[in-house]
């Protein structure tokens, strides 16, 4: 229990993690790797990026371009009125340190599947069943700004971008492998898991790590008080916006559920109903809940 | 058949055995009515139980299974008949006892008793008949019933089917369940004219055997539809073989559709390839409508062919089929009475796969290929075409491989996009009436189970399933297992266990040897059927422990091939090389000796790239020793030198002429060859040796720059060059540029003039801090002459407003990831409604839509406003060059702006997804 930091963790380590595929995505390159380095359309470009990300990898691991920092937290949590998830300071469950709002499917679905809500993972308060969830910020940009400038200066756009699609990779690699810690550590629910890296990217394990403003939890501003629960700027380094982006933008942060059954979903579109009840249960306005749900509001 | 020999198994050794005639047509020499099949009126005398169906809704005449109720004496009768003539086996009268045939008379709930009912019927006149000498059998006859799960009913949708696997196992399983009660010796499924049915017979078959604990021999009999020698579904008589031989059949035939005369090549066919008995049961020749029985060819003909097919070798059972009579048995049994019985041929163990045409891999076969492109993971165009329904090329795709020498089609639908289920069963099925795709056998390929087991539903043939393994234990990989030769497949077996993938030659053997021993001894799984992949992982990594990987596999597969018999060994060939990716010659070079060696020691197929193989005696001496050196392990630094040799290799002798060649082009030559490569090494000295032959420095962009770049937005048009290498090409732009800006803004003090296509100020809006997609369409919109000032990130509304006013800007591009931004880009249109901004607003992001941008920015600004899908150039560029179309964009000189070639029109070629 209770909340745990690691400074300028060791960026070997964290390579080590990287899923490659979107990397080549970011490059407008489709396919999956390894086998995109073989295609017979795009193979020679993507050999020829991922030569040089390798290269310029080893730089940023051998020269400390970058540094990753991490915080995570794992605390007693229950689920109450259906949708929110309240997270407790300790084990009495007495003082709530914050509740993580969610929002259901709204759409029709067919009879059997259920119109789920991440709080469905979550043990409601009234069963008595003691639940926990974790938390997350993770961060592999610091220290980014001053070399993209260095390459702005050069006039050298190709590694500009090169350096900033890799940051984002390691910060994508650092979450993935603090989540295998905190599951088999820290947590310790899946201490005999033995993933490799293709497992891992194939999200073979048990757990989720939803993070706001993705289409589990569509809403950016839970961001707010997750960054307050975990300390995340003092704590990492990491940023706010006003908007709720993270600064550096190689970063991520999310919440960790355990539950065997728990699966990514999209919350779809959502209808006046439960806009007006997100407002209440978050104290906005209707208009102001309008706002900060935009991408979801069906009508 | 384990355990003791079966009764009737023994008497095969010794002699032919005599299966009955027909029972359609005799039953048609009765003439029977509507009320006869009824059962309310009797035929002839009978005194014995008897059912009648007298309310029953639907006209039963036809449904001769409904007599074994209604008229049991008649089929009694026929058995009899049979019996007497000499018949060995009695066919019990249940062809059409199955749900989906019994549907048409809508009694689908007599199934079962109507098996019972038959298998009884028969097992009580064997038991009358049967002496020590000549004991007689009940084989429990299995038809196809009257729908065909591989075949389309519908002629203009090739992929639909009127039935499935499953619904064919539930009716068989029903069928099997009332035979055996019913006390039938030997289920025969016969007169099959799709194979896929008779694979879902065979399935409810061993089902019912795994739940039940009992055994039975299974026998086995196909039609060959026509003189073409294929089956209605359209495989040859080996490949039938091949599909099915995973029953363990007792026997195997053919019955039906031809007479014997035309049969003959076919049933000599399976007596050389099948490793059972071999059974024929042919037609009273061929159909002849004025014929009582349809059929006219006298009992002697018909024995006298079967005669001789007995002579010549191919025959264990024997028997008629349509228009039969207990005439025609009585002269088969006479004429057979001597002839000695085929031996079963020592059939070599090999893994025998089908399409439609057999495919037999065994220890001395050449190495195989198989094709990989038809898969959503390693094929992006594939991906593309089944993401978006395009069936019809898709299976374009899978041709092309067959066309281009694929002996088997690898298929792969693991997308997280996709219903892999469906869409493997969809692609199959579609497959299936391509015959010249489904010709060559499948390898259905995925990580997950679920979607293996949709496309094994769906296949006649024999495939491959890629892969299953130990990775989760026993207890799946003997389920996996006995499914997959359940549904008749063979199998690649991954070096995968509980631990993890096997690295070492110790862990690919142990994983290897513990699978296999599971495979052999506990699944009963043939071990020529078994595939090991064993793992090929990179070298020459500069990591110790790669070195000896490649050794390791190679040795593995030696292994594998001395210790463990008949089992073959797999594996994706590229991986090896994977550290010299960039470098063609070297990675080829290494594939052709890593190959040499592998298929040496034993390797049988694999996932190549055939145009990344050269010819071992032909890779030059000094390469070809040093990859053996680092493919063999031979030495510590065998890695290192390999590295410093391939750097001469890619860059020395051939290519080192090509530089030369290159440097002696025109300057406009020269600087298109950099732009293209993205070379950025001499492109200042070309930029100033094009600058002093212009006659404005502004020229060098108009002209040799922007030409050079039009060739690569055609290349980059036409799919030949990709982001990272246009953005490659931008580099050099910049680099050219940033020597001629001096010389350009001194110019322009002295003209006054600028030339630039248009001026942009681009942003990520307030709140938003992402900026690489902005900054790859800041790059392309430079190289296309648009002047852009990049404000950078967190840029609120007023400071990007201020910024257009003062550059006189043309455009305000907005960028921004996040879902919040999309509030931020409609309130910065809002101010620029309101401060009476008229020039264009462009949106992007990933975030950003088409439709959003049409609801909520749109009505904020009225001007104009233009979307891009995502900040890709193409689309970027596309709608400015529309956007810009609907203003007045800035020009230095009008007389120019007519000659001009505007470069957005290169990049609208793949402008489609707007």
């Amino acid at each position: 229990m209770g909340v745990h930091k690691f400074e300028a963790y060791p960026l070997d380590k964290i390579a080590e993690y990287i899923d490659w595929t979107p990397f080549f995505h970011a490059w407008e390159l489709s396919g999956r790797y390894p086998k995109i380095l073989q295609d017979e359309t795009v193979g020679e470009t993507a050999r020829s990026l991922f030569h040089d990300a390798q290269a310029m990898l080893k730089r940023i691991i051998d020269e400390k371009w970058l540094t990753a920092n991490a915080v995570f937290g794992l605390f007693p949590a229950n689920s109450v009125n259906s949708d929110d998830i309240e997270i407790y300071t300790d084990k009495t469950r007495k003082k709530v340190a914050m509740t993580w709002h969610n929002l259901r499917q709204q759409t029709r679905k067919p009879e059997d599947i259920p119109n789920y809500c991440l709080a469905d993972f979550i043990a409601p308060k009234e069963t008595g069943v003691p639940d926990y969830i974790g938390a997350f910020a993770v961060t592999a940009g610091l220290g980014i700004d001053a070399r993209i400038a260095e390459f702005e200066k050069r006039h050298d756009d190709y590694n500009a971008i090169l350096l900033k699609s890799l940051a984002d990779r390691l910060a994508e690699a650092f979450a993935e492998l603090l989540h295998a810690r905190v599951r088999r550590e820290f947590w310790g629910y899946a201490a005999d898991e033995g993933l490799d890296n293709d497992a891992l990217v194939a999200e073979q394990y048990r757990g989720i790590r939803p993070a706001p403003g993705y289409p589990a939890c569509p809403e950016h501003t839970e961001k707010g008080p997750l960054f307050e629960l975990l300390q995340a700027p003092l704590n990492t380094g990491i940023t706010l916006t006003a908007s709720y982006a993270m600064l550096p933008t190689a970063a991520v942060s999310g919440f960790y559920l355990s539950h065997p059954q728990t699966q990514y979903f999209a919350t779809g579109k959502i209808d006046r109903d439960q806009v007006a009840d997100y407002a209440r249960r978050k104290g906005w306005s209707v208009e102001e809940a309008e706002r900060w749900l935009a991408p979801v509001l069906g009508y | 058949m384990t355990g003791n020999t079966h009764p009737i198994e023994q008497l095969l050794q010794q002699r032919i055995l005599i299966l009955d005639g027909a029972m359609g047509t005799m039953i048609q020499r009765y003439k029977l009515t509507e009320e006869h099949y009824r059962g309310i009126t009797l035929y002839g005398e009978y005194a014995g139980e008897r059912k009648t169906f007298a309310g029953h809704e639907v006209d039963v005449k036809g449904n001769n299974e409904l007599l074994l109720l209604t008229q049991p004496h008649i089929i009694g009768g026929i058995h009899r008949e049979y019996l007497e003539a000499g018949a060995d086996i009695l066919e019990t009268c249940t062809f059409n006892s199955n749900s989906v045939s019994m549907a048409d008379y809508q009694m689908q709930h007599l199934v079962y008793e109507l098996n019972v009912a038959g298998a009884k019927l028969a097992r009580g006149l064997c038991d009358e008949f049967s002496t020590p000498d000549k004991p007689r059998f009940v084989a429990g006859v299995l038809g196809p019933t009257g729908r065909t799960a591989s075949i389309s009913p519908d002629v203009n949708d090739p992929g639909a089917r009127n039935v499935t696997f499953d619904e064919l196992v539930e009716s068989y399983a029903e069928a099997v369940r009332g035979l055996l009660d019913g006390g039938a010796d030997t289920l025969m499924v016969e007169t099959i004219f799709d194979t896929l049915n008779a694979k879902a017979a065979l399935f409810a078959i061993e089902r019912h055997f795994e739940r039940h604990g009992v055994r039975v021999p299974i026998m086995i009999s196909g039609t060959i539809t026509d003189a073409s020698g294929r089956t209605l579904s359209g495989q040859t008589t080996e490949a039938f073989w091949n599909s099915l031989s995973h029953a363990m059949p007792l026997s195997i035939g053919l019955n039906c559709a031809l007479g014997a005369e035309l049969m003959r090549p076919y049933v000599e066919e399976l007596s050389r390839v099948a490793s059972c008995y071999v059974s024929a049961h042919p037609n009273a020749g061929l159909p002849n409508p004025l014929s009582e029985t349809g059929y006219d060819e006298l009992p002697e003909t018909t024995a006298r062919l079967v005669k001789e097919f007995a002579t010549s070798g191919f025959l264990n059972i024997a028997g008629g089929c349509c228009g039969t009579s207990p005439a025609h048995i009585k002269a088969i049994a006479e004429a057979l009475k001597d002839v000695p019985p085929r031996r079963i041929p020592d059939i070599e163990k090999k893994c025998r796969l089908s399409g439609l045409e057999p495919f037999n891999v065994g220890d001395d076969s050449l190495f195989v290929n198989v094709g990989e492109r038809a898969n959503v993971t390693g094929s992006a165009r594939f991906k593309r075409l089944i993401l978006e329904g395009q069936y019809d090329e898709a299976l374009e795709v899978a041709k092309q491989q067959v066309e281009t020498g694929a002996q088997i089609i690898d298929i792969n639908m693991d997308e997280a996009m996709l219903d892999g289920e469906a869409a493997m069963a969809k692609f199959l099925n579609l497959i299936a009436s391509e015959p010249d795709i489904s010709r060559v056998p499948l390898m259905i390929d995925s990580s997950k189970w679920s979607i293996i087991e949709a496309g094994l539903k769906c296949v006649q043939g024999k495939p491959i399933v890629n892969s299953i393994s130990l990775k989760e234990g026993e207890e799946p990989f003997v389920q996996h297992a006995t499914l997959v030769r359940r549904y008749g497949a063979a199998a690649v077996v991954m070096a995968f266990d509980e631990q993890g993938q096997a690295d070492t030659f110790k862990r690919k053997t142990e994983i290897c040897q513990r699978s296999y021993d599971i495979l052999v001894n506990q699944v009963g799984f043939p071990p020529e059927d078994i595939i090991f992949d064993p793992n090929i992982f990179a070298i020459a990594t500069g990591i110790e422990e790669h070195n000896n990987y490649a050794v390791d596999f190679i040795e593995a597969t030696a292994w594998i091939r001395k210790n463990l018999p008949y089992a073959k060994i797999s594996g994706g060939v590229s991986n090896v090389s994977f550290s010299f990716r960039g470098n063609e010659p070297v990675r080829e070079a290494i594939h052709t000796v890593f190959l040499y060696h592998a298929i040496k020691a034993g390797l049988t197929m694999g996932i190549v790239n055939a145009g990344q193989l050269g010819v071992y005696e032909e890779i030059p001496r000094e390469l070809r020793d040093a990859v053996e050196d680092v493919v063999l392990n031979r030495s510590p630094d065998a890695g290192e030198k390999l590295v410093t040799l391939a750097e001469t290799v890619k860059s020395g002798g051939k290519a080192q002429v090509e530089d030369l060649e290159w440097r002696k082009g025109t300057v406009q030559e020269r600087i298109t060859h950099a732009l293209v490569r993205g070379i950025t090494t001499y492109v200042v000295e070309d930029t100033e040796e094009a600058r002093q032959q212009a006659k404005f420095p502004v020229e060098v962009i108009e002209g040799p720059l922007m030409t050079g770049m039009n060739v690569v937005g055609d290349l980059f048009g036409a799919g030949k060059m990709f982001l990272p290498q246009v953005v490659k090409s931008a580099r050099v732009m910049k680099q050219a540029v940033a020597h001629l800006v001096p010389y350009i803004e001194a110019e322009k003090l002295r003209t006054g003039n600028t030339s630039a296509k248009g001026k942009i100020v681009m942003a990520t809006v307030k709140g938003d801090v992402h900026d690489i997609g902005k900054n790859i369409v800041t790059v392309v919109l430079q190289c296309n002459n648009f002047e852009v000032v990049n404000m950078g990130v967190m840029v609120p509304c007023q400071h990007i407003l201020d910024a257009a006013r003062e550059h006189n800007a043309d455009i305000i591009g907005l960028s921004g990831l996040i879902t919040p931004s999309l509030e931020e880009m409609a309130h910065v249109a809002k101010e620029m409604q309101r401060q009476g901004f008229t020039i264009p607003l462009m949106i992007v992001g990933a975030t950003t839509s088409r439709v959003h941008t049409a609801v909520k920015i749109e009505p904020n600004y009225r001007a104009r406003w233009a979307y891009a899908a995502t900040c890709s150039p193409t689309p970027c560029a596309t709608n400015i060059s529309r956007a810009s179309r609907r203003t007045t964009l800035r020009r230095a000189s009008s007389t120019k702006a007519g000659k001009k070639k505007p470069s957005t029109s290169r990049w609208q070629r793949r402008g489609r997804m707007v």
